[in-house]
């Protein structure tokens, strides 16, 4: 009973790339369960997001952890993370295919800039980037700007930003998103601007 | 801060860091959005679902004994015995049905019973064989059928298959236009031999139909006619069955391909197992039948 603890012990201290490699190596599921159970309330949630219903979302969640544990030889998972997220989203969107339904599901535009880290508000910034911040956060428009500053400056969560607002959550995250996407386009274009003015006064 | 902590806690910095954090990470954005556009109580559901996965594992190591297998094995014999008994029942009336054509009586004419309302309309001519001794269905008075031994009739009675329990059998004969005497010179479509080689020729059998055809069009009004309309009530009902239709006229190897009411599944396969003798044979049929 000891030894069976103390396994237990040793197999959630692992990371989950280890456990990954563990499960690919050795085949056993210990590793696999353990690894699947941290990712459980990012599936259930990115199924909820989909399927809109509690109990389809749970059934959702153990039919790709059926799916994945048993046929995981025929898949090449090299970033678990990133692989679960593409593998359990469309599920979902097969899932809603199936039965027909027509749900809302929000799109965020993605290629705004995720892939690059927001760090215009980090203090980390040249006095050019710095001068353009200013300029552009005056060009945003007003609820944009005050969301961008209570998340960014001020680090209050969107619960108390709506609280602070009075604007919805979708408007919130809205505000924030386009707020994000307009204030680097526009620093971006300040950027070549000046530029363009410093090459032209050499 | 975990997302589990998140979902009970939306506020404070360590809510906004996993909320920043969720602007570089689909997957987590996604998440939150699932928790923020359904309520309920995601966290016991989120515990219930780790059960599961962690429950998989202990049930794999916990071994039962073996008198729960027993008991569980009596359990499942008790809950299948009428579904076994039903399909016992059908193989050997549908035995007896291939038995009955095979090798019944041309001369005969054999009224079938009205307890044999899902078997297909076989009847013969009164022409006879000389060797009516190696008729077996005279050996076989259990049969369903009911086929008597010996007849005095000379004609044919076309009697259809009973739909409900409340029609006599004079309403059915009444109410039938296909039901009328036939003398032995009317339509005769089928012959079908003796799967016994050794048979004469004086063996062979033929059997006789009133109705000139039955194809896929008579198939859907028998079908309409006869199936179980308590079966998903109230509800368009739609599908597309394939099957083969043998040699000898009945339909196998039926495959429901689509199906909106699957409690019809049952009743498709008994309708077309039952249905009349198919005049064009050795064909596989596609039919799309909505209700």
């Amino acid at each position: 009973m000891a030894k069976v603890e103390n396994n237990k012990t040793h197999i959630q201290q692992l990371t989950n790339d280890q456990l990954l490699e563990r499960f690919q190596t050795e085949d056993k599921k210990i590793y696999f369960d353990e690894l699947y159970k941290r990712y459980i309330p990012l599936l259930y949630g990115l199924c909820l997001k989909y399927l809109k219903n509690i109990e389809e979302a749970k059934n959702a969640v153990m039919e790709i952890y059926g799916e994945v544990s048993t046929n995981h030889s025929l898949y090449i998972i090299k970033n678990f993370h990133d692989w679960l997220y593409t593998f359990a989203k469309n599920h979902c969107l097969h899932e809603m295919r199936k039965s027909n339904s027509r749900r809302f599901v929000e799109l965020v535009d993605d290629k705004v800039n995720f892939e690059k880290k927001f760090t215009l508000f980090d203090g980390n910034l040249s006095s050019e980037e710095e001068k353009a911040l200013t300029v552009c956060l005056k060009k945003l428009n007003e609820n944009q700007r005050k969301c961008l500053e209570y998340f960014y400056n001020d680090h209050r969560s969107y619960a108390e930003i709506v609280a602070t607002t009075g604007n919805t959550l979708a408007k919130v995250k809205s505000y924030i998103f386009t707020g994000r996407r307009n204030l680097e386009r526009c620093i971006a274009k300040e950027l070549k601007k000046a530029e363009k003015e410093d090459f032209e006064q050499q | 801060m975990e997302l589990k902590d998140y979902i009970s806690n939306r506020e404070g910095e360590e809510a906004n860091q996993l909320e920043r954090r969720s602007m570089n990470d689909p997957f987590l954005r996604d998440a939150i959005d699932g928790f923020d556009s359904v309520e309920g109580n995601h966290l016991s559901a989120i515990r219930k679902l780790e059960e599961q996965i962690g429950g998989k594992k202990e049930k794999k190591s916990s071994k039962p004994g073996p008198w729960i297998w027993i008991v569980v094995l009596i359990a499942a014999l008790l809950a299948a015995s009428p579904f076994l008994w039903k399909t016992i029942r059908q193989t050997i009336e549908n035995a007896g049905q291939k038995h009955s054509n095979q090798n019944l009586s041309i001369n005969e004419n054999i009224p079938v019973s009205r307890d044999s309302a899902l078997h297909a309309d076989h009847f013969v001519n009164e022409k006879s064989t000389s060797q009516s001794d190696s008729l077996p269905y005279k050996e076989e008075k259990s049969s369903p059928l009911s086929i008597p031994e010996k007849s005095d009739q000379k004609k044919a009675i076309f009697i259809p298959p009973t739909l409900t329990s409340e029609e006599s059998e004079e309403s059915n004969i009444a109410k039938s236009p296909e039901l009328q005497e036939k003398t032995p010179d009317t339509t005769v479509n089928q012959t079908i031999e003796s799967k016994n080689p050794s048979e004469s020729q004086a063996n062979k059998t033929q059997i006789t139909h009133t109705s000139s055809t039955f194809g896929e069009n008579e198939f859907i009004s028998y079908f309409k006619r006869n199936y179980d309309r308590s079966l998903c009530e109230g509800q368009t009902i739609s599908f597309v069955v394939n099957f083969y239709v043998s040699p000898t006229g009945h339909p196998g190897n039926i495959t429901i391909t689509e199906n909106n009411c699957p409690e019809m599944a049952t009743e498709i396969k008994r309708l077309l197992l039952g249905s009349p003798i198919w005049s064009k044979t050795n064909r596989r049929v596609t039919l799309q039948i909505n209700l």
